[in-house]
């Protein structure tokens, strides 16, 4: 998640953001990646339903280019047209200086979002 | 004077009945834990290992599966059954990538859905130094099932959660 977030930065999370209301497009979640304590910081960038795709490094969603002026490295990324899944996002970090193979995104279950980062 | 007594008893053997309950179902906690605990020993790799040992502790892992058994890796197309006889080539062809590993489980969440299977969801964390000097780190989820067979708490099936699918 750099510039926004740098590894191994101490956070807390909010555990109560989303208890009356799910994810929104842009939001920073909190992702459990395994157990209780890995957890990756990731960026909302398509809803459930929505179709993704992202071409020389810039996103699409139902076609239509977003604003990501939270990524400040361009990045040659492509990446086929996909749906989200029923009660599903699609989180992709805000670092994309690196290539697409090893940065970790992709679609995942609501129910592994376990809140915000506080700050 | 009898009814206190009687009150007494009943307290006793329902505290002993508890205690029980709580050391038997820990001890098969334990059991269950035992098994991965005995993966990461010996999987575990030194600089320096012998080829002769490497072939025993890929061998010794099988132990702990059911055969066959059935494997799912989403986030690699894998959705399969396998031998235990797939095990030891599979665990040598990946400890020869590195020179020394250190893998470990922890965070487990162990139920147990009947008498004699186990489901546990584990993280496990392998950090590595590959043959050519750099070191790697690798966190997932693994799901497993384990169904008790002759005393033994034995793999019958692992997944590893893909959180993150492109």
């Amino acid at each position: 998640m750099e510039p926004t977030y740098q590894n191994g930065q101490i956070n807390f999370c909010f555990k109560l953001r989303y208890i009356f209301s799910n994810p929104k497009r842009h939001d920073v979640v909190a992702i459990r990646l395994a157990g209780k304590k890995i957890v990756l910081l990731k960026r909302v960038i398509a809803l459930a339903g929505e179709t993704i795709e992202i071409r020389n490094g810039i996103v699409f969603v139902n076609g239509s280019k977003i604003e990501e002026p939270y990524v400040s490295s361009p990045s040659d990324w492509n990446l086929a047209p996909r749906k989200v899944d029923k009660a599903h996002v699609y989180v992709i970090g805000d670092n994309r200086s690196v290539p697409m193979r090893v940065h970790q995104f992709g679609q995942t279950a609501i129910n592994r979002i376990i809140g915000v980062p506080l700050w | 004077m009898v009814k206190s007594k009687q009150i007494i008893l009943v307290c006793v053997v329902v505290v002993t009945a508890i205690a029980a309950y709580f050391v038997f179902s820990q001890s098969k906690t334990e059991k269950v834990k035992m098994q991965f605990e005995f993966i990461a020993e010996k999987f575990n790799k030194e600089k320096g290992e012998s080829p002769i040992i490497a072939a025993a502790n890929a061998n010794k892992i099988k132990e702990v599966f059911t055969d066959p058994f059935f494997v799912q890796a989403p986030a690699y197309d894998i959705f399969r059954e396998a031998s235990t006889d797939d095990i030891p080539p599979f665990v040598l062809s990946i400890r020869s990538q590195y020179s020394e590993i250190s893998l470990k489980f922890y965070d487990y969440d162990i139920e147990f859905p009947a008498e004699e299977t186990a489901h546990v969801s584990v993280t496990e964390r392998m950090r590595a130094k590959l043959t050519t000097g750099e070191y790697v780190e690798d966190v997932n989820e693994l799901s497993c099932r384990l169904e008790k067979i002759d005393d033994n708490w034995l793999i019958t099936e692992i997944e590893i959660v893909e959180v993150l699918k492109k």
